[in-house]
């Protein structure tokens, strides 16, 4: 039985960009859509001008490469609070905003 | 053709694998326990050493640390052996690989599945687990020879660097003796595989690369970098930190990762595997990791 996560204590620096857990209770749906908008954003390989919407394949449009997503992964895992089974989950799970949010997110 | 360097070399490493040949069944006496006041890495190899955040903790937190440090790179080594094996035993008896390479292939295999034997053990029995890997595996096309030379990077990228922590280790007298042990059983083993890996991985490189347009050698340039950068990454494993007890776990890898003495520490690590790839001409230069 893994130990129920305790949100981390505050020590971060200011400008620190520590993302909030949703088991916080202040993190809802649009907040974790955000936070993964930005995180793929900020390690995109190619420009990305304006809104990227939630359904942009990241995969097929280049912006992220397989090897991003360990790095996602363990995003995910600190968005969560929780880890990630791997071999659990399907690498469709990894086309897009919508559906890292559905498969990883959604109650 | 048997008259290949690379020929003369697998028959060479086939012939001392079988003079050193052991048993991993009877090799090791497990001790019962790890004591808690043991380093079971070498603290300088521990991913936050040179860094404040290893300064601050206490001694007893950095051995603690260094138990799962040790952990993690076992399983991580583990986790680079398991498609290492499998990819070798698919090349066994085929055209691309010589009857000389396909006897000595069979060594590299065998030695491989002891080297998971002992590292899974290890890990069981001290740790009550092996670190699973966060890697997802996605199809894609490749030019001919491209996976092949991808194939051979990859594992001389697990050796290389495994072997550095290999060599430090075996030399450590704090350490705990099963991991000096192992550390050393696993160099000499290693040192054999790394030499039939660059020999064979260069003569890839020269006869794919010619045939690859600019932009295939450019794609397979930046997937090795990156490929290196990201196996360098798993050495700060947030849920080493969690298991140690350390608090925000992953701020804490993405800080160590960053400090310009983990940078360093990785400089000098890769040296001999990016020294490698630049000095055949895989890679341009020695890039930053
Ligand atoms: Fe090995
Ligand atoms: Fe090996």
């Amino acid at each position: 039985m893994r130990a129920a996560w305790r949100p981390p204590v505050e020590t971060s620096s200011p400008g620190s960009t520590r993302p909030t857990s949703p088991r916080d209770g202040n993190m809802d749906e649009s907040k974790i859509r955000t936070e993964l908008k930005k995180w793929i954003v900020a390690h995109s390989k190619v420009p990305v001008t304006g809104e990227l919407p939630d359904d942009t394949p990241i995969l097929e449009r280049g912006i992220l490469s397989s090897l991003d997503i360990v790095e996602l992964v363990l995003f995910i895992e600190s968005l969560r609070g929780d880890e990630v089974d791997t071999e659990a989950i399907e690498p469709a799970v990894f086309t897009s905003i919508d559906t890292l949010y559905s498969g990883f997110f959604a109650p | 053709m048997d008259t290949q360097p690379i020929d003369r070399l697998a028959r060479q490493l086939t012939k001392q694998s079988r003079d050193e040949n052991w048993n991993v069944w009877t090799y090791f006496d497990w001790p019962e326990s790890i004591p808690d006041d043991a380093w079971c890495m070498s603290p300088e190899l521990c991913s936050l050493y040179g860094t404040e955040m290893w300064s601050e903790l206490s001694e007893a937190q950095q051995k603690k640390l260094s138990r799962y440090e040790i952990g993690n790179f076992f399983s991580l080594t583990l986790q680079g052996e398991r498609p290492l094996v499998a990819g070798m035993s698919d090349r066994l008896y085929q055209t691309k690989i010589s009857s000389d390479a396909t006897e000595y292939l069979h060594h590299f295999i065998d030695e491989e599945n002891k080297h998971m034997v002992m590292f899974g053990m290890f890990c069981q029995r001290y740790l009550g687990k092996v670190y699973p890997e966060k890697k997802v595996a996605f199809p894609r096309e490749y030019v001919k020879g491209e996976e092949e030379m991808s194939f051979f990077c990859k594992v001389l990228v697990v050796e290389e660097l495994g072997d550095y922590y290999n060599i430090v280790m075996m030399r450590d007298e704090r350490i705990a003796p099963i991991v000096k042990q192992i550390n050393w059983i696993h160099h000499r083993d290693e040192s054999r595989h790394l030499g039939f890996g660059r020999e064979h991985t260069k003569a890839l490189w020269e006869k794919w690369s010619p045939t690859w347009t600019p932009e295939v050698t450019q794609r397979f340039r930046e997937w090795l970098v990156q490929y290196v950068k990201s196996s360098w990454a798993d050495f700060y494993n947030p849920a080493m930190y969690k298991d140690a007890g350390l608090e925000n776990a992953y701020e804490l890898r993405q800080k160590a990762l960053a400090h310009p003495a983990t940078a360093e520490h990785r400089a000098k690590a890769s040296k001999k595997l990016l020294g490698f790839f630049a000095r055949t001409g895989i890679l341009e230069s020695v890039p930053a990791v």
